[in-house]
């Protein structure tokens, strides 16, 4: 009998290219799970975690230039695949990109971290740092209100296990029980929301919910508009609690202080990062036509002001560093929502590229930031200020890369972080929203305050302490995001182009 | 000569960084080698800028739009996107500064050492990541570019007064750093504005200063001035920002007061010339008034603070606020005369309030040496306890009492020149107001006098005999400062030639209607 011929071009349809990287990643799920029973040497399972997201960036890679995909892109009107949940837009492409290097270096700086504290429990953690990573890629990547509900429950029960792996801890039990509560009343509020919408339009497709509310709002029966906005009140409240914006920011501190150290890095970057990306999905595509457009955006400029005055003035007072970051990256929340609120204005894909740009940004200095609080965490979980006394003269590679990653924060050149804040500046000048702008820089000056705290006992205060031991993965993450930052910063003509193409939302 | 004049500015921005980066890898017991690189680090710009100083007159002004006015154009693209470039070039103003700056960071090196006793690699690498701040931003005209260096200043400033400062240090190294920060984002909100507004796409700055000089005056517009205009006015510093100041100053170790006093308080004098008042001349012009009498005040304040002071090093600092507000009262004269038809005058009031600034820059670092090697020596700089140094240390105190006089504004010294220029031209704009600020020279003079008498005079004290007199150190750093002291003091033309084209470009455009 002959052998059936293979055809290879009905099987690599661009259906699987697109879908290369989230199968890499659960390719390398089955992989981490089924090693760890045969080796006895578990850092292998970090090694082949960083392999798989590697690999899952290249994928993104192919997936992004495969010619069909591409071309799509090209002429506007990007594919959508596996019944239109999935759209291959280059909005999607570029957070899955920055989302895959959050994982990796989240992988790379945890090492020592879960040999020491967490038991060796290698194969728990980085499971479920790859469920995590599953689900915010879906989250990115599609315009189906059910879809991006799914992978933000996928990221967000990876993410309360997470919290809690710390387990003879109880403030890391806390943290995971107030972050899994709080969780799960945010996401009823945001389905609550999601059915009032899908009560309106009749559908949960984004595109359609746009017509739909056109014509909802257009048919002028009494009290629709109410509605309408409290449908809105009830998404925003519950995205809101996923980037912990004021006022649903109240679990962060805990969860934050009592998550362990990498986990926490990783929860101030990723899985925010893909909930502004699904802000950015829903509100512009869906609610971003209808008339309602000034309502949205001025109750996300609302919560943009109070996350950064309440972010901001909090972490000032806060003694323990990561609750203090807790705080300052709700205050960062606050300004990469006034992206948001400046790409409200449609036509203006400045605030998109802001947006992103930012998001970049943050992520690199925050890993950063992290990585040397994993280096510093020498009890499982707890990191004081007074901790880094003389942390200039014990490890001073450390201390100078902490020093350009809250300069880097702050937004002063010439870093990453500088050139984010000053696109956000740029959008939301270009939109009206000069004040916003201005509580903004008023709000960086008051982030110098608390910053300044720990540089001021790195540089100032003299400490009879040795130097802590190095490790491998905390230096290589050090390295990257500080050489990530300044690039970022002093060369930024690329990193602009891939923000603009990415900003073409769909 | 020609690539040293061509590249010469990239040179004198990144030569200290590029020594700077090199010290890195220095081992920390190499103090030798690390002072070498130091010293190499801020002697090296000063051979393109004599080189540029010689050719000056020969070197052709350039006139397109984006490089008018300006001299030794480097230019490279940066940010495409959002139209940023590298681009640097310096006229009348700029050249001066960069002068200046060379000057004083080798001889403010060369008193930091054997002063700067712990941490010296930390301390020769911040001190040349600040000369690559203040030169970068004596050269830009690119305000991304300006920018990026005005920001760079901040941290080794920072570290310089926090870390070897004296007591209160950290105090007041964070006020320092939080009033020049919340200054310089507002003023980049204000610049942002600006850029949008025109619709360039470009943040080069004379093209910008094209477009918005043009701009009817509005509720924005003036937001865009006076955010600008504070940023830089933190830094002059003019009344009422000028609270960080005498922290700063006193608590700082006597080298990094004379950077502060001579280069950092020109950096906003000189953005003002270069950015706030080009960019804005009818907002400027509209305000010019306000802007008169907040150096009035200046003035006048700042002299009568600095009459109150126990604290020698205090009175120093005060009078540094004193003198730039006569760079102020002459550039609100300017503003007012141009607009209304008389570039002429307002030629000679920015000349005269400009040649201030320099003059300040030549005599209040000394100023600072002065105090400092009465510290070094009596551990004091209480007023009441110094005393009678003409007959304890006879050659400092001679050298103190120079020093004053010429901060005084004694005729024949370079810091008369100057105040009289600058008052000579802001008279036709602001009348007998004028005299308001001679006031504060009377009050200048008067403490002046005071505090020689009450350092300098007197008996000689007990618990200072055997104080020894002045090193061949200080004679060196003192030398050539007062040099130019007294050369400008009776020849200012070299220094009024360079800045004239410039002045008058800057006079005619503070005339846009």
């Amino acid at each position: 009998m002959p052998l059936p011929t293979i055809d290879w071009a009905a099987i690599v349809k661009p259906n699987y290219v697109y879908l290369l990287p989230e199968m890499i990643v659960v390719a390398t799920m089955l992989i981490v799970m089924v090693t760890d029973f045969y080796v006895r040497e578990k850092r292998l399972l970090v090694w082949l975690t960083v392999a798989g997201t590697v690999l899952a960036m290249i994928g993104v890679f192919f997936s992004a230039t495969d010619e069909t995909i591409s071309s799509a892109i090209a002429a506007g009107a990007p594919l959508e695949f596996w019944g239109k949940m999935l759209v291959a837009d280059s909005f999607t492409f570029f957070m899955k990109m920055v989302l895959l290097i959050v994982v990796a270096l989240v992988t790379m700086l945890s090492i020592d971290y879960v040999e020491k504290y967490l038991k060796g429990m290698f194969l728990e953690f980085y499971e479920v740092l790859l469920a995590a990573t599953l689900g915010m890629m879906f989250m990115v990547s599609s315009r189906d209100l059910i879809t991006i509900y799914v992978g933000l429950e996928l990221t967000s029960i990876s993410s309360y296990i997470l919290a809690g792996l710390l387990r003879k801890d109880p403030k890391s039990n806390e943290a995971a029980l107030k972050y899994f509560l709080n969780g799960a009343l945010a996401s009823a509020i945001l389905l609550f929301g999601v059915s009032l919408v899908y009560g309106f339009t009749g559908t949960t497709y984004l595109p359609d919910i746009a017509a739909g509310l056109g014509h909802v709002l257009q048919s002028g029966v009494a009290g629709t508009i109410s509605l309408v906005i409290t449908a809105m009140i009830f998404v925003t409240g519950g995205f809101a609690f996923k980037i912990a914006a004021v006022p649903m920011h109240l679990w962060a501190p805990d969860a934050y202080e009592g998550a362990p150290t990498p986990v926490t890095g990783f929860f101030s970057v990723g899985p925010k990062g893909a909930a502004f990306a699904a802000i950015l999905r829903v509100f512009l595509v869906a609610f971003g036509a209808s008339q309602l457009t000034k309502e949205w955006s001025l109750i996300w400029a609302v919560l943009a002001t109070a996350s950064m005055f309440i972010g901001n003035l909090t972490a000032l007072m806060q003694t323990n560093i990561k609750r203090m970051m807790a705080y300052s990256s709700i205050a960062q929340a606050g300004y990469i929502l006034v992206g948001v609120v400046a790409s409200s204005a449609m036509g203006s894909p400045m605030g998109i590229g802001a947006v992103l740009f930012y998001v970049l940004a943050y992520a690199l200095t925050n890993l950063g930031i992290f990585a040397v609080l994993t280096h510093m965490d020498q009890e499982g979980g707890w990191v004081k200020v007074s901790d880094f006394n003389g942390l200039s003269q014990r490890n001073p590679a450390y201390a100078w890369a902490l020093l350009i990653f809250f300069i880097s924060l702050i937004g002063i050149p010439p870093t990453a972080g500088f050139m984010g804040k000053f696109f956000l500046f740029r959008a939301a000048v270009g939109t009206q929203y000069l004040w916003l702008a201005i509580v903004m820089a008023v709000n960086s000056v008051i982030s110098v305050g608390y910053y300044y705290g720990v540089v001021k006992a790195m540089f100032l205060e003299k400490s009879e302490r040795e130097p802590l031991p190095v490790s491998f993965g905390v230096m290589a993450t050090v390295a990257i995001a500080f050489i990530g930052v300044l690039l970022v910063g002093l060369w930024a003509s690329p990193f602009i182009n891939f923000t603009q193409m990415a900003a073409g939302l769909h | 000569m020609q690539a040293l004049t061509s590249y010469g500015l990239s040179i004198i921005v990144f030569a200290p960084l590029l020594l700077a980066l090199v010290m890195l890898f220095v081992p920390k017991a190499n103090q030798k080698l690390l002072w070498v690189l130091a010293f190499a680090g801020t002697l090296i710009p000063a051979i393109p800028t004599l080189a540029m100083l010689a050719t000056w007159a020969s070197e052709p002004m350039r006139t397109e739009a984006a490089f008018k006015g300006m001299k030794f154009i480097q230019h490279v693209e940066w940010i495409k996107q959002i139209g940023v470039n590298y681009t640097m070039g310096v006229d009348g103003f700029g050249i001066t500064m960069i002068a200046l700056s060379v000057l004083l960071f080798p001889l403010a090196l060369l008193a930091s050492k054997g002063y700067i006793k712990d941490r010296i690699k930390d301390y020769l690498i911040l001190f040349l990541i600040l000369e690559v701040g203040t030169n970068g931003v004596f050269v830009s005209l690119d305000f991304m570019l300006f920018y990026v260096f005005w920001e760079i200043v901040l941290l080794p400033m920072y570290f310089l007064i926090g870390i070897w400062g004296g007591a209160r240090r950290e105090y007041a190294a964070i006020k320092f750093f939080l009033y020049t920060l919340i200054g310089s984002v507002i003023m980049l909100v204000g610049a942002i504005y600006l850029y949008l507004t025109t619709g360039v796409g470009d943040f080069n700055l004379l093209k910008m200063a094209a477009e918005t000089s043009t701009l009817p005056i509005t509720g924005l517009t003036t937001f865009a001035f006076f955010a600008l205009l504070v940023g830089f006015a933190v830094k002059v510093p003019m009344f009422p920002f000028h609270t960080w100041l005498p922290d700063a100053h006193v608590e700082a170790p006597t080298p990094i007061s004379m950077l502060l006093a001579g280069i950092l308080l020109k950096l906003g004098s000189f953005a003002m010339v270069r950015i706030s008042h080009p960019m804005l001349p009818q907002v400027a012009a509209k305000y010019a008034t306000l802007l008169f009498v907040l150096g009035v005040i200046s003035i006048v304040y700042a002299a009568a603070a600095a009459m109150a002071q126990k604290d020698f090093k205090k009175q120093v600092a005060y009078s540094s606020v004193n003198h730039m507000g006569f760079f102020i009262i002459a550039l609100a004269a300017a503003s007012y005369l141009s607009s209304n038809g008389q570039a002429g005058m307002a030629a000679v009031a920015l000349a005269g309030g400009y040649f201030v600034t320099i003059s300040h820059g030549l005599i209040s670092p000394l100023f600072f040496f002065a105090v400092g090697m009465f510290y070094e020596r009596t551990h004091t700089r209480d007023l009441g306890k110094l005393g009678g140094m003409f007959q304890t240390v006879p050659v400092i105190a001679f050298m103190t009492a120079f020093i004053a006089f010429a901060n005084l504004g004694l005729p024949g010294l370079a810091g008369f020149i100057g105040e009289f220029i600058a008052l000579t031209g802001t008279y036709p704009a602001f009348g007998l107001w004028v005299l308001v600020a001679g006031a504060g020279l009377v009050i200048t003079a008067a403490w002046h006098l005071l505090t020689m008498r009450n350092v300098l005079l007197g008996e000689a004290k007990k618990e200072y005999a055997g104080l020894h007199d002045v090193t061949g150190k200080e004679k060196f750093i003192f030398a050539p400062l007062a040099v130019l002291i007294l050369i400008f003091g009776v020849w200012p033309a070299p220094i009024l030639n360079t800045l004239q084209e410039s002045v008058n470009a800057l006079a005619a455009v503070l005339g846009v209607k």
